[in-house]
């Protein structure tokens, strides 16, 4: 599966470049609902994070799940997670996989998908000069 | 996606929308996901894409 970039550009200074940036559609099952959310694929993220309010979106109970501290580039307390099992399933794919996600409120997170769960279970080439990035599914171990 | 597309997200700076997956146009908005798709939903669009619209100032690090 191929995903053009998605491009933004600076409204409040057109004279910058454009940002680029791999995202891509996503779809976040739990029980019986599903919600779909455009998701920016993040090498540097250890774990996939979702703003909280997609949690509630899905009924989740997002304090019921086992709290966690995280840190970025910042200094400071970190954020605090709420880690859940959910299913995830990239849109264009037949298939959904379970896999632990974090949910939080900080402003800073909207949907990210990092590391463990979602980089175990695909080949990720991302293509800058082409602003494109290819999945296909990897054999697990 | 298109010129048009990006064009329509600029008053949603930090804000959450609602996609409708054909014609890319919003049709929900709010301060945080569960928002914009209930708005999306009150219109009748039932499976929207969801997207968080990022500060248009510069460049974007989770968790900064």
């Amino acid at each position: 599966m191929k995903f053009d970039y998605l491009k933004q550009p600076n409204f409040r200074d057109p004279n910058k470049p454009w940002i680029s940036r791999p995202v891509i559609p996503v779809a976040l099952h739990y029980k019986d609902k599903r919600v779909k959310v455009f998701a920016l694929v993040d090498s540097g993220a250890d774990i996939s994070l979702f703003h909280a309010s997609l949690g509630q979106a899905l009924g989740i109970d997002v304090t019921g799940g086992r709290k966690m501290t995280f840190f970025g580039i910042s200094e400071g307390a970190g954020v605090e997670v709420y880690m859940h099992t959910i299913d995830l399933e990239v849109v264009g794919d037949s298939t959904s996989f379970e896999m632990e996600v974090g949910f939080t409120d900080s402003k800073g997170v909207g949907a990210i998908l990092g590391q463990a769960g979602f980089f175990d279970h695909f080949h990720i080439k991302f293509e800058r000069d082409k602003e494109r990035v290819e999945l296909t599914t990897a054999s697990l171990h | 996606m298109t010129d048009r597309f990006i064009e329509q997200l600029k008053p949603y700076e930090n804000k959450w929308v609602a996609l409708d997956d054909e014609t890319k146009e919003v049709v929900g908005s709010g301060q945080d996901a569960a928002q914009a798709l209930r708005e999306a939903e009150h219109r009748g669009h039932k499976d929207p894409t969801l997207f968080k619209v990022l500060p248009f100032r510069g460049a974007y690090v989770p968790l900064a």
